[in-house]
């Protein structure tokens, strides 16, 4: 019991840091790239200089729904908590992500149609999906037991998948005043953007990688916790009875 | 002028939201390193630091309740910091 006490609390484990630091470092790295090599816009000027981090947040976000769902997939087959976990760190980590997109992308939107938003497909469904992951993350709040809990949000969370190639694809969908980065041609970027673009992607996603470590380490430990919680509400309650 | 704002307001946005979910994160883990302390003062009252889950008794509600109060006793009031 005192050494599962120790170690309940320890998330931040040597390798969760190693990975924080050299994202850190990648970071500092595109922020040069951006901000020093990228040139400039001709058209939008600076401001073209947020699409490098909002494009690097959006591709988080879509990477942490693919996590959500993988990992509820994998709960359904398995029933091993730790799929849940990943799940349910994934979809934060995402709404997170997906927010920082939207409100850049309002940012941008401002400067460059004149307006903070627009009801077009690529926002509308972006929006959505926001809304789809905040609403699994209410509904994992609303549902005590943990067996329900967990897999309500698993169906929740592969159904809410729909959404991001709906999300990617919707600017060939529709009609769509949402720039393509990616378009039927290929890359449609200026070949000396493309430092600061993947460098950005990079530490966006070991940002991430970071993030999730540390999420479901803590994940794990409210879970220990509230085991041992339980068992020791028993054994002192089985003391109370028996004396 | 207006672009640098423009910048300056997206980068600001991308640097609240990570360090804002980076505090989120440490709270937590603060709040669960003081209930981990509570669990182990209450262990450690009752004279079990180390107890044994084989021979687990009955299930008894009123003193589970009675552990959670201390629990909860231990967390900070809503809107204490």
């Amino acid at each position: 019991m005192k050494g599962l006490l120790r170690t309940t609390l320890e998330p931040m484990e040597r390798g969760h840091r190693a990975v924080g630091a050299v994202a850190l470092m990648l970071i500092l790295a595109a922020l040069v790239a951006v901000f020093v090599q990228a040139p400039t816009e001709k058209h939008l000027g600076d401001v073209q200089r947020i699409f490098y981090f909002h494009v690097a947040c959006a591709w988080t976000a879509f990477l942490s729904f693919f996590l959500v769902f993988v990992g509820s997939l994998a709960y359904l087959r398995t029933r091993k908590t730790a799929w849940d976990m990943l799940a349910v760190s994934a979809a934060e980590i995402g709404v997170v992500f997906t927010s920082i997109a939207l409100l850049t992308g309002s940012v941008w939107a401002k400067h460059a149609w004149g307006t903070w938003w627009e009801w077009e497909p690529r926002l509308t469904t972006t929006l959505l999906l926001w809304l789809i992951y905040v609403a699994y993350l209410m509904l994992r709040s609303a549902i005590p037991e943990a067996s329900r809990r967990a897999t309500f949000s698993a169906v929740f969370g592969i159904a809410g998948f729909v959404d991001v190639p709906i999300v990617f694809m919707s600017i060939r969908w529709w009609r769509s005043i949402h720039p393509a980065v990616v378009s039927g041609r290929g890359m449609d970027l200026d070949v000396a953007m493309y430092p600061a673009f993947f460098l950005s992607l990079a530490a966006f996603s070991l940002v991430f990688v970071s993030l999730l470590a540390l999420r479901i380490a803590l994940e794990r430990s409210h879970q220990q916790l509230e085991e041992m919680k339980r068992q020791a509400a028993f054994k002192l309650g089985g003391e109370v009875s028996h004396g | 002028m207006a672009d640098v704002w423009y910048l300056a307001l997206a980068y600001g946005i991308i640097w609240l939201g990570l360090f804002g979910y980076l505090f989120r994160l440490s709270r937590h883990a603060r709040d669960l390193g003081r209930e981990l302390n509570v669990l182990r003062e209450v262990l450690a009252t009752e004279g079990r630091d180390e107890p044994e889950w084989d021979d687990a008794p009955e299930f008894d509600e009123e003193s589970q309740a009675t552990v959670g109060e201390r629990l909860a006793a231990s967390q900070p009031a809503p809107g204490e910091a």
